[in-house]
């Protein structure tokens, strides 16, 4: 009896110990094998190249991901390309190289002066989309982005909704006077300019920086103590402004932001801001393959794409999770 | 298990073990190291690349500012060194995470390639476009080096990617491959020690029961093995053994049994053959009869007879003073003088002091017997039969002489093989019996009795008689 379970015992580790071994060393040559599989590219795919205004911003990253979906659906190669910081000279610089690896498509901003870039493109039979921001007088094929005139007209009405005071002073933050943003300001200015009881007090940029919007609310507060309520224009400005009217000690501003970017949903939640105006980068991403598709197929498409904007408040964000 | 299938299982077996262990173990090192040195050997083919494209760039400034044959040669070696990075580079192909990455690298090595190629055909004379050129050159020679960085880092990701788990699953193997070698150290030390148990313990078994069967004991039991054992049919057959050797000494004993009771009975049907009783008594009355009838000789005849008789009927293994023996004698000669008459002489030399050693009973009247039947019967006259008894304190010797026709050797040596098995001499001396009990049967009776102390001596020579001695051992007269 005990020689018979010596025996077993004895089996059973060697034979688990085996399989593990076994297995290990398996699992090992079939790594090994992943890693040294090198197919040779696909020659015949589509490349398509995106370049980003920043690289690891929420926003350009949702951006991405839609049009890589949708860009494995057709059998197109993304290649996403941006700089580190924000810096219009090396979106540039970046255009160049991209033109220079002449792939199919390029997916960029219209920036302005890059109008000689698109053209030279074009000329090397690269299809030019423009997202996020047009530059109509480029030799684009078509521009996919947000509705901003849209945007800024939510943007008030959700204020004008909210905000129930006899006068309203407000300060408020752009991220950069890109013309995106420029649009949406200017919808935003258009549609409160019938308004008697609001005054625009002043428009301060933070160079799409948390910090800085920050910095810029602290510093309109200084200046004039009288503003009730703050609006940011880009990403990361509402949630900025929080910041800075956690600095300053006036927490009872209401803040109105756009898009739904790190905090922005709990801020919502906790009252800090009210609502936010969110984009779609994901389908702005999507919709920019879509629409290159059609282009390449022949097929007829939009040259103007705008993907609308959604408001996101306490009671909405209630109501979805319900 | 028979022993050799074990053996002959286990051992490949564990070899077969060991030998994977071995051979995974290296074959798992050696892919890991490879895929290390290839991508080490990857990394580097794009740094040389990148220092290349830079040598390649000033090449082609100093060939614009020189305007030397050298200086073209010199452009020219820089040209084919790139372009060996380039191929193998191609060879290589991209890593699973940057394929696009790396069309996008192939596009723009092609369009300096392009541009390379311009520069080379274009005079230098022409300087203006040339430089045109070598800007464009450069450039690109620019966005490759930032690329080569890319795809370095690429390159790294990718091999990142897999190395954690390379690295967890050589850990895992490092442990289950230890625990192996461990459980097959013991698995290898406790088969040794089953397959020599196995082997030395029914050894042990059968040879004690061996000794056991040698010291006689046949009734111990024999170990019982399975039958796929080797030792199966050794321990049947030694079990076999033992049974066989049971039954035929049961078989001997049976045998002797038989014999003995054979020859009881033998003797009761002879002894009842005639009623004694009823012959005494007829003989009783024959000798009244005989004496009233004034017969006196056929009276002491018919006594002489019944004494006979009496005495033929006693106990053959009772043990009589030799006293009676040489009475008995006498009457037996008496009778048979009644036959033989004057035709035989029965002459005694006897030492009185022997007489009273014991001897078995009818000792000498089946050797007169025989020398009656056989000695003198054709004698016509002057036979004469001797006995002689004289003897110290130790041995009695007792002789019978007759001067008959003697005996051949053949039959000599006859009376003398006493010594051999009961049943054959009875059935030889068988014919020439009238009682039953022959010469032999007294020899044999006598060294039953007394063993190495008897001796038997027979001279004769044929025409001139025969001398039997029988020597026996003193014995003191209270038997």
């Amino acid at each position: 009896m005990a020689r018979r379970f010596i025996s077993i015992l004895l089996s059973i580790i060697v034979l688990t110990s085996l399989y593990f071994f076994i297995d290990s060393a398996i699992n090992i040559h079939s790594t090994v094998a992943e890693l040294n599989d090198r197919s040779t590219a696909e020659q015949a795919a589509k490349r398509v190249i995106l370049i980003a205004q920043e690289l690891d911003t929420p926003y350009w990253k949702l951006l991405k991901e839609g049009a890589a979906e949708q860009a494995k659906s057709y059998g197109y190669m993304l290649q996403y390309v941006g700089p580190q910081r924000h810096d219009p000279d090396e979106q540039t610089r970046l255009l160049q190289k991209a033109i220079a690896a002449k792939p199919d498509a390029i997916i960029t901003q219209g920036l302005q002066g890059q109008e000689a870039l698109f053209e030279l493109a074009q000329d090397s039979g690269i299809a030019m989309i423009a997202i996020d921001t047009d530059v109509e007088s480029s030799s684009r094929i078509a521009y996919v982005g947000t509705d901003n005139e849209l945007a800024g007209k939510q943007l008030a009405q959700l204020m004008l909704s909210k905000i129930k005071q006899k006068e309203l002073h407000v300060g408020v933050i752009i991220g950069s006077y890109a013309h995106n943003q420029s649009e949406r300001l200017a919808a935003f200015q258009n549609a409160l300019a019938d308004q008697q009881h609001i005054e625009l007090v002043e428009v301060r940029t933070s160079n799409i920086s948390r910090l800085q919007a920050a910095e810029m609310t602290v510093d309109l507060l200084q200046q004039y103590p009288h503003i009730n309520v703050f609006v940011g224009l880009s990403g990361l400005d509402a949630i900025g402004i929080v910041d800075g009217l956690d600095a300053a000690g006036h927490k009872n501003i209401a803040v109105f932001g756009f898009d739904n970017l790190l905090n922005t949903e709990s801020l919502i939640q906790q009252g800090r801001i009210v609502g936010s105006i969110v984009q779609q980068p994901d389908i702005i991403g999507q919709q920019a393959i879509e629409v290159l598709h059609h282009s390449m197929e022949g097929m007829p498409y939009a040259e103007q794409n705008f993907i609308s904007t959604y408001v996101l408040t306490a009671e909405q964000q209630n109501e979805v999770q319900r | 298990m028979k022993i050799r299938n074990m053996l002959f299982i286990v051992i490949p077996l564990l070899f077969l073990i060991n030998g994977s262990i071995s051979y995974l173990l290296f074959s798992s090192s050696n892919q890991v190291n490879t895929s290390y040195l290839q991508l080490q050997e990857r990394l580097l083919v794009y740094e040389r690349l990148n220092e290349y494209i830079q040598n390649h760039i000033q090449l082609a400034d100093q060939w614009l500012t020189t305007h030397s044959k050298d200086a073209y040669d010199a452009f020219q070696q820089g040209s084919q060194q790139m372009n060996n990075e380039i191929l193998r580079l191609k060879d290589y192909g991209p890593p699973a995470n940057g394929m696009v990455d790396a069309l996008s690298y192939q596009a723009l090595i092609d369009g300096y390639q392009a541009v390379e190629q311009l520069l080379l055909a274009s005079s230098t004379q022409n300087t203006l476009l040339y430089s045109s050129y070598l800007d464009q050159a450069e450039l690109l020679s620019a966005y490759i080096i930032e690329d080569s960085y890319r795809m370095i880092g690429l390159e790294l990701e990718a091999y990142e990617e897999r190395s954690e788990e390379i690295r967890s699953q050589v850990a895992k193997m490092r442990i289950s491959g230890m625990m192996l070698l461990i459980g097959v150290t013991l698995l290898c030390l406790w088969l040794a020690y089953r397959i020599s148990a196995s082997i030395s313990a029914p050894i042990r078994q059968l040879a004690q029961t061996a000794e056991g069967i040698a010291q006689g004991n046949l009734d111990q039991p024999v170990a019982q093995y399975s039958k796929q054992s080797d030792f199966y049919r050794l321990g049947a057959a030694f079990k076999k053994m033992q049974q066989q050797l049971k039954q035929y000494i049961a078989a001997q004993k049976e045998t002797l049994e038989k014999d003995k009771q054979l020859k009881e009975m033998e003797l009761e049907v002879l002894k009842s053959q005639i009623n004694p009783h009823f012959l005494f008594n007829s003989l009783n009355v024959m000798s009244k009869l005989a004496l009233i009838e004034g017969a006196e000789r056929t009276s002491d005849l018919t006594v002489a007879m019944a004494n006979l008789l009496r005495y033929n009927l006693k106990q053959l293994d009772t043990p009589v003073p030799l006293r009676d023996e040489v009475k008995h004698a006498n009457d037996y000669f008496y009778i048979q003088q009644a036959r033989y008459r004057d035709r035989v002489k029965f002459e005694t030399d006897i030492d009185e002091e022997q007489l009273d050693t014991t001897v078995p009973v009818l000792t000498l009247q089946p050797l007169l017997e025989n020398i009656f039947v056989h000695g003198i019967e054709q004698l016509e006259r002057n036979a004469v039969i001797t006995l002689r008894i004289y003897g110290n304190t130790e041995f009695t010797w007792i002789t019978i002489e007759d001067n008959g026709i003697g005996m051949n050797e053949h039959t000599k040596a006859q009376l003398l093989d006493y010594e051999q098995r009961q049943t054959a001499s009875a059935k030889q001396s068988k014919p020439h019996q009238s009682t039953g009990l022959g010469t032999r049967n007294v020899f044999r009776r006598l060294q039953l009795l007394y063993g190495a102390q008897h001796e038997v001596q027979i001279d004769s020579r044929e025409g001139e008689g025969t001398s039997i001695t029988l020597r026996i051992p003193r014995q003191k007269g209270d038997l």
